[in-house]
């Protein structure tokens, strides 16, 4: 799968959604639209959040999946959630 | 390696951390009883001349444990309230390991009776009588170096463990940190300065 870009290799802001298309039909839509903060985290923070959903949020079920200690796998939800938090009051 | 040996807290469990932890430190006790080693402060290890027992060791280990642990948690809750205990007291009892490793350096008291020589010497100036030969000075410095090095690992050991459980970052974290360590010491001495 390709890697969505989110930052602009020019002048390293955010990049935001201009043009959306069906595949189906070729129905084409353009606009401006943000990105939800989800997709504005990291590559890997969106797997940390991934597999997070996927053991129903328990941080010691990731962390034997992971191969981690508890505080480790606690200490790097802290830190996308400060990161969300920061996204949010960028907006 | 890099990782057991300097912050094995970001990969273990604290249970298997305070397991691990609680051997090194029966191992400490009875390198300590062995080689006449006292661990008189959070920092400290001093070799004596008389008979060390193992309530003696006992004693010392739990008050530096205790001291540190008391500590650490009141800096990592400023830092980040939801600090566990458990991860404190896996990163207090696995990062004292070097200084028991150190105990072993006094075979046949050797260091003890080195710091005895020294401590009798009352003229301790440029002018003293104190002759020591070129093997003794030579195990001092070598003894010196060794020091150093597990000191360090030592702090290097309690600084990554108050980091992962504190989620520590930054200048504060840091000062924290020393200012833990700091408190530690004063209130360890203070209480074998009462109990000896």
């Amino acid at each position: 799968m390709k890697k969505l870009p989110i930052i602009c290799p020019s002048c390293e802001h955010g990049l935001e959604v201009s043009q959306l298309s069906c595949t189906n039909c070729d129905t084409q839509i353009s606009g401006n639209y943000g990105l939800p903060f989800l997709l504005r985290l990291s590559t890997e923070d969106q797997a940390f959040i991934f597999e997070f959903i996927m053991t129903s949020g328990s941080l010691k079920k990731m962390a034997d999946k992971m191969g981690k200690s508890y505080p480790t796998v606690r200490n790097k939800l802290d830190d996308i959630i400060e990161q969300i938090k920061f996204l949010q009051t960028e907006n | 390696m890099k990782t057991i040996l300097f912050n094995p807290f970001e990969k273990y469990t604290a249970e298997k951390l305070i397991l691990f932890g609680f051997l090194l430190t029966v191992i400490g006790i009875i390198l300590g009883v062995s080689f006449s080693a006292r661990f008189d402060g959070v920092l400290d290890l001093h070799f004596v001349t008389t008979k060390v027992n193992y309530v003696n060791l006992i004693t010392d280990i739990s008050i530096n444990i205790l001291c540190v642990t008391i500590t650490f948690l009141i800096g990592a809750k400023i830092i980040n309230i939801k600090t566990r205990l458990i991860d404190i007291i896996a990163t207090v009892v696995i990062s004292r390991s070097p200084l028991y490793i150190l105990s072993v350096f006094n075979i046949n008291n050797y260091m003890g009776k080195i710091s005895e020589t020294v401590l009798q010497d009352n003229n301790l100036n440029l002018e003293s009588n104190i002759e020591f030969s070129a093997f003794d000075l030579t195990y001092m410095v070598l003894f010196g170096l060794i020091a150093i090095l597990t000191s360090v690992w030592h702090i290097a050991l309690l600084f990554s463990g108050f980091k992962t459980a504190a989620n520590a970052k930054g200048t504060k974290s840091i000062i924290l940190f020393i200012t833990a360590i700091v408190i530690a010491e004063i209130l360890s001495k203070i209480i074998f300065y009462n109990i000896n």
